[in-house]
């Protein structure tokens, strides 16, 4: 409780610093919305030009595009700017001032820095999936609204750890956004369609070796009523739970790696 | 052209960041031709088509480097933009030549890979016409886009952050300019707008060229609706720097 609310008075000064420029504030949060806008977009025409992909229609495709946008976005919000970007508080020797003071190295790096340029996407994503749950064919039931509340905290917690496992890399490599890129981003790429659509030995790599696909895949099936095997109904129904060990899994790389650390200064 | 040769050792001193890029790069091209391969799995001349359209059109992008406006942007914010001033090269032709050196980088380090990569896709049925204008459409296409950001990056004297509105820019080039969708799949209503904006010229008009689908009348107008597109541009920079240096006020001793 404490944290929350030394959280949220670090959020209340970052708005006030940010309100002195107006301009720059909002016109950060309309790009962040018009790119992800642009992308609904490109696959309405996507779907509007094939009817669907392997089954998916432009509302299935919200709300697989639209859960991996929003747990993406939130967590964003908490770890992009810093932890993730932990090779620039490394290299730029931010980090040292960071272990003299007596909170612990991760709450001190969220409070740092509010993710304000996320909130575009969350409001754009919030637009599409709310609209696509309203007219998607199968009928949500209370299972199915309750399941998506447990399925994007289980988001949010694999990408959160995701953004901690990467930007901990830095303490080995000292430069872990490259490899961030292809890792997170790029491999990410591919749960934006329908896993069916790709060779099996991807479905594997991102459910069993990268967890991206039980960010919005497998919940996706279960929400959207498209589960076929009892492979997928366990990896949905789990991926609150995964999302959990994942997170503590990158605590850990997290403090492993910090236990290596020595500083950048002579 | 030191600043080209500083630019582009810069470019490639990370060699662990070159290897991910590559990687990146073949990885990227990867996923749209499984996607394109799935949606034409009943048409296989639509998807040794898509193959290509998505292979070369990947290769185009490396030539379009968006870094002139953060370069000049940044300068302007800090106001290292002064000390250029004294300069006896223009900041526009300097960071020009560092972005050119980027984009030899790139073709080097991204290009070939892929290439190399994809090449018996790209061999396969090969049916590529009109290689001089294609040539000719990118690189006008790669004053346009150098351009249309070098005015992004002045009109940091205005907007202070430009980020923003890059993104703007960069987003409606991604649909609208036909790099990943070709323009002839898109609805009627955004294809009109397609057509009214300067984007097409980046990738729909090569790559029509290339693949043929483009008449010779047809592709005479549209170079000389580009070169108007580029002169407008161009006079757009030279005004907006004109009017920089009216109104920039630089202290010191």
């Amino acid at each position: 409780m404490e944290f929350l609310s030394i959280y949220g008075s670090y959020v209340k000064m970052f708005f006030k610093a940010r309100m002195e420029y107006r301009f720059s504030f909002f016109s950060g949060m309309f790009a962040n919305f018009y790119c992800y806008f642009i992308t609904y977009a490109t696959i309405w025409v996507i779907t509007r030009q094939f009817g669907a992909i392997d089954g998916w229609k432009f509302e299935d495709m919200t709300m697989l595009y639209g859960l991996n946008l929003f747990t993406y976005s939130i967590a964003g919000v908490l770890f992009w700017y810093t932890v993730f970007h932990l090779d620039e508080e490394i290299t730029s020797g931010n980090l040292d001032s960071y272990l003299i003071r007596p909170m612990g190295l991760v709450k001190q790096m969220i409070c740092r820095r509010f993710g304000d340029t996320f909130l575009g996407q969350i409001v754009v994503t919030l637009i599409f999936m709310v609209s696509a749950i309203a007219k998607i064919d199968y009928q949500m039931t209370a299972f199915s609204y309750v399941y998506l509340a447990f399925a994007v905290l289980g988001g949010v917690l694999i990408q959160s750890g995701a953004m901690i496992i990467l930007g901990s890399l830095s303490f080995w490599l000292l430069r872990s956004s490259d490899l961030a890129d292809i890792v997170y981003y790029d491999m990410r790429t591919f749960v934006h369609y329908p896993l069916s659509i790709f060779p099996a030995f991807i479905r594997i790599v991102l459910t069993y070796v990268l967890p991206w696909a039980i960010i919005n895949y497998y919940p996706s099936l279960i929400i959207l009523n498209k589960v076929q095997t009892t492979e997928e109904f366990v990896l949905g129904i789990l991926s609150p739970v995964i999302g959990i060990l994942f997170f503590l899994l990158s605590l850990f790389v997290f403090n492993r790696g910090l236990r290596r650390y020595s500083g950048s200064g002579s | 052209m030191h600043f080209f040769k500083i630019s582009l050792k810069n470019s490639i001193v990370y060699r662990w960041s070159v290897l991910f890029s590559i990687i990146g790069s073949i990885l990227y091209v990867a996923i749209s031709l499984m996607l394109w391969r799935f949606l034409y799995r009943n048409d296989a001349d639509m998807i040794a088509y898509m193959t290509k359209y998505t292979i070369v059109s990947n290769i185009i992008s490396m030539f379009y480097a968006r870094g002139i406006s953060g370069r000049i942007g940044d300068k302007v914010a800090t106001g290292a933009f002064a000390t250029d001033l004294i300069r006896p090269v223009h900041l526009f032709t300097m960071a020009w030549q560092m972005e050119l050196a980027g984009i030899c980088a790139n073709l080097l380090m991204r290009g070939l890979p892929v290439i190399l990569v994809y090449l018996p896709f790209l061999i396969a049925n090969a049916g590529y016409y009109n290689l001089f204008a294609v040539f000719l459409s990118v690189a006008l296409g790669h004053m346009l886009f150098l351009l249309i950001y070098s005015l992004l990056g002045f009109s940091a004297f205005i907007l202070i952050e430009i980020w923003p509105f890059r993104r703007l820019i960069d987003d409606t080039i991604r649909l609208l300019a036909g790099g990943f969708i070709p323009l002839a799949i898109l609805p009627a209503f955004v294809g009109h707008i397609a057509h009214a904006l300067p984007f097409r010229f980046l990738y729909s008009f090569p790559l029509e060229l290339l693949f043929g689908k483009a008449d010779m009348d047809k592709a005479f107008e549209n170079f000389a609706v580009l070169i108007v597109w580029i002169s407008v541009f161009g006079l757009l920079n030279a005004l907006m720097y004109r009017q920089a240096l009216k109104k920039a006020v630089v202290q010191g001793g």
